[in-house]
């Protein structure tokens, strides 16, 4: 199946085979290094999942609020996400977000999993085929959800 | 601190009514008096004369001749005089002995004796020998010009009326006599011996309050105390001067207090050392008597320049007072104008003795406080800066493993596309395959050891994060075998894998229990030896899941058992052939996520030989069969 991806990364370079793996597999990928890029892109484009790394920075000139904690501005994003709204255009709240992250402290991963909600939340360093094989999980029950919701 | 003013005054005896009271000495004699009749003076010393201690009873049995005589002022002045004089001659006599009075007549005198101290003298007798009659007659003649009033008639006639005796009859009055003064004798030795003690008792307990017991760092009420406590030492003893010496590097030691003695010049208290290394050789029983100027030099050797030979004429007596048996301490004790052999008599030197083991051990108990804060102290700082250091390397290895991950991430992924890439084109070429897989395969192990240490960082602090899912044992352990496959095979072991149940599931964070049993497996092998078997059985039992690993090789001690799980423990094989490398955490590590997942594990280490028989063991003896049994509650 064909996919928006939304890859929201600062270490591009080491990220690469992740993103390539997904284009092999006939995604299209927009890569965004820090939460400004991601938002704006967020706000010009239409996304089905988002590959999201928590430790990131702000960006610059950046209008998202500035009590963001120090170098986990990716957090911003995942809530702007699931506020469903970026400035007047509205965007899908439960899209998927697979966290690719090395954050490891237990805090801060619960807040993140149980209030802001992710689909999966993988430790870095992650094997390929377990990345791959979680994102395709993903954007398939996000389909699955999409159609019996139209159903209903 | 106030020094005692209650002055206890030292165990010298020097008359007899120290020891027995006067009263007491009046009943004795009043009762012998009765009983023999007999005349019996006591002349007890008093300073350099003799005061009489009995006088009215005596002269009821005095004979005519005496009674007559004495009754005249002079007549009794000669006689007291006379009486006197002998007693004089017995400090050096020491002998019961008979003489002729000034008058003529025969007189006993014995000696008092107190530890060699002739205190006071007993005179009886009054007695006419016959051959001695001329004598008395002449010297009555003389007397009557002396002595105003006096009658040489009467002198006569009572000489006549004495009822004479013989010079067997003498001896024989000498020991009846003798029995008495041994008795009185012995009585005064006793009650002596236990004054002295109890002045000698009194004197330790004064020194002792002298000694405060709340000690600052710097001692300085210790010797404050001493200063006051020489000095009393100094009148007990009767010591010219006492002088008090701490060591403080068991070598020279400048003089801490002092006794004050007018005769010291005003530079000798300050400035005179005393080198404790000729001091070693002590021993304790013998205070040191420094005789020559050559022990006074090597001893104080700044004491030539200073002026103060003279003082070196005196007997000076080292007192060593040992702290924790070294000696740290010495009293000096000097006699300026010494009695000879002063010093040295037993009893002084057990007593001066005693004072310095008194000294000691008050020295010891302030010097165990004072050393006890300061080891305190230094303790409580070590303990801070091994907390702090123990802190700093944690945060390090926390943060490091952070850093590593990036380029772990980094490593694998390329590894992987690689594998995957060479799959499609360069599956033939092995070179290319091969070395695709190493990678892969390495970093697995770098991860692992990352695993453990961030799992160790975050487990303290109570930080682990744990993702339940329910999952099936069986494919995490073959994953584990698979990862030590290339290690395996280099030390030729086999790792053999049993399981009883394919659908063996459990309820629980799936990577973590796959770093558990990830450890387990590396000891497992770390610790193999050579061409041995690594067997792993997992079954169910009732509501638990049961995994075993176990395999032969160097053996876990007894007494190292149970510490094989504590944080950073490596063991302490005495025979380890070779280097077994390790972070310690392995087992903490996955004792720790067992029992999170409310498991337990055991451990069980015994010579080879035991159940499964395995036909590649050596004899008993030679390998231990070592086996991790895992229990876990299916949810």
């Amino acid at each position: 199946m064909s996919a928006n991806i939304l890859f929201v990364e600062d270490e591009t370079d080491r990220v690469r085979r992740f993103v390539d793996v997904l284009t092999e597999r006939g995604y299209s990928v927009e890569i965004a290094e820090d939460a400004e890029k991601a938002i704006r892109l967020l706000y010009t484009s239409t996304f089905d999942l988002v590959v999201l790394d928590i430790m990131m920075a702000l960006g610059e000139g950046s209008n998202i609020s500035e009590t963001v904690a120090p170098k986990r501005a990716g957090i911003e994003v995942l809530r702007k996400i699931r506020e469903g709204k970026i400035r007047d255009k509205e965007i899908d709240a439960n899209m998927p977000v697979v966290v690719l992250s090395a954050v490891s402290d237990r805090r801060e991963r619960q807040m993140i999993t149980e209030e802001l909600g992710v689909t999966s939340y993988l430790d870095k360093p992650v094997a390929l085929q377990v990345f791959t094989d979680t994102v395709e999980d993903a954007l398939m029950e996000r389909k699955k959800e999409k159609a019996e919701s139209k159903e209903t | 601190m106030e020094a005692n003013k209650h002055k206890i005054k030292p165990y010298r005896i020097s008359k007899l009514t120290d020891v027995i009271d006067e009263p007491i000495l009046r009943m004795i004699l009043k009762g012998f008096i009765q009983e023999h009749g007999v005349p019996l003076n006591i002349l007890d010393k008093r300073g350099d004369s003799y005061y009489r201690i009995n006088s009215v009873q005596a002269k009821q049995n005095y004979c005519n001749l005496c009674a007559y005589f004495r009754s005249f002022p002079e007549g009794e002045k000669l006689c007291q005089k006379c009486d006197a004089d002998k007693a004089n001659e017995l400090l050096e006599l020491r002998e019961p002995q008979w003489y002729f009075c000034h008058l003529g007549l025969v007189d006993f005198v014995f000696p008092i004796e107190i530890e060699g101290q002739v205190v006071a003298a007993f005179f009886s007798g009054q007695r006419r020998l016959k051959r001695h009659d001329d004598k008395v007659k002449a010297r009555a003649r003389e007397l009557v010009s002396q002595v105003k009033g006096l009658s040489f008639r009467k002198m006569k006639h009572f000489l006549r009326e004495m009822h004479p005796v013989t010079e067997e009859d003498i001896k024989r009055l000498i020991g009846d006599f003798s029995r008495l003064m041994n008795h009185i004798s012995k009585l005064a030795s006793e009650r002596y011996s236990a004054q002295k003690k109890l002045q000698e008792e009194l004197f330790f307990l004064e020194l002792l309050s002298y000694f405060v017991k709340s000690y600052s760092m710097d001692l300085s009420p210790l010797w404050n105390a001493m200063e006051i406590a020489s000095e009393r030492i100094k009148e007990f003893c009767g010591m010219s001067y006492v002088l008090f010496f701490v060591s403080k590097q068991g070598l020279h030691s400048e003089l801490s207090c002092k006794a004050s003695n007018g005769e010291l010049p005003r530079g000798f208290t300050s400035r005179l050392l005393l080198d404790f290394r000729s001091l070693d050789s002590f021993d304790d029983d013998k205070p040191i008597v420094l005789d020559s100027t050559a022990d006074r030099e090597s001893i104080f050797p700044t004491s030539r320049d200073m002026g103060v030979e003279k003082y070196l004429k005196d007997q000076i007596c080292l007192i060593p007072i040992h702290l924790r048996s070294n000696l740290n301490a010495c009293l000096v004790l000097g006699m300026t104008n010494y009695d000879q052999g002063n010093i040295l008599n037993p009893n002084r030197r057990s007593f001066l003795k005693k004072i310095a083991q008194l000294i000691g051990g008050q020295m010891q108990s302030a010097y165990s406080e004072v050393l006890e804060q300061e080891l305190k102290i230094e303790t409580d700082a070590n303990i801070e800066k091994l907390e702090k250091a123990n802190r700093a390397r944690e945060e390090f290895i926390a943060e490091m493993t952070h850093q590593l991950k990036g380029p772990a991430q980094s490593i694998r992924a390329e590894s992987e596309y690689l594998t995957m890439h060479c799959k499609k084109k360069y599956q033939h070429d092995k070179v290319i395959m091969d070395s695709a897989n190493k990678t892969i395969e390495e970093v697995d192990i770098l991860n692992h050891q990352m695993e453990n240490a961030s799992f160790i960082t975050t487990m303290d602090k109570q930080d682990v994060y744990y993702r339940l899912t329910q999952f099936l044992i069986t494919p995490i352990i073959k994953e584990c075998i698979k990862r030590f496959t290339s290690v395996a095979k280099r030390r030729l072991i086999d790792i053999v894998a049993e399981f009883e149940d394919s659908s063996l599931e459990l309820f629980g964070d799936k990577e973590k229990m796959s770093i558990a049993f990830n450890n387990l497996l590396d000891n497992a092998v770390k610790y193999s030896h050579r061409g041995k078997k690594i067997k792993i059985k997992a079954y169910q039992r009732g509501q638990s899941i049961i995994v075993e690993i176990g395999g032969f090789g160097l053996g876990i001690p007894d007494d190292d058992i149970d510490k094989i799980f504590e944080k950073y423990y490596r063991g302490r094989l005495k025979d380890r052939r070779r280097f077994i490398p390790g972070t310690g955490i392995g087992l903490t590590v996955a004792k720790e996520i067992i029992e999170a997942h409310d498991g337990a594990i055991a451990v069980e280490s015994r010579p080879a030989g035991g159940e499964w028989h395995d036909p590649d063991k050596l004899k008993a003896g030679e390998s231990f069969l070592t086996t991790f049994t895992v229990a876990l509650t299916i949810k």
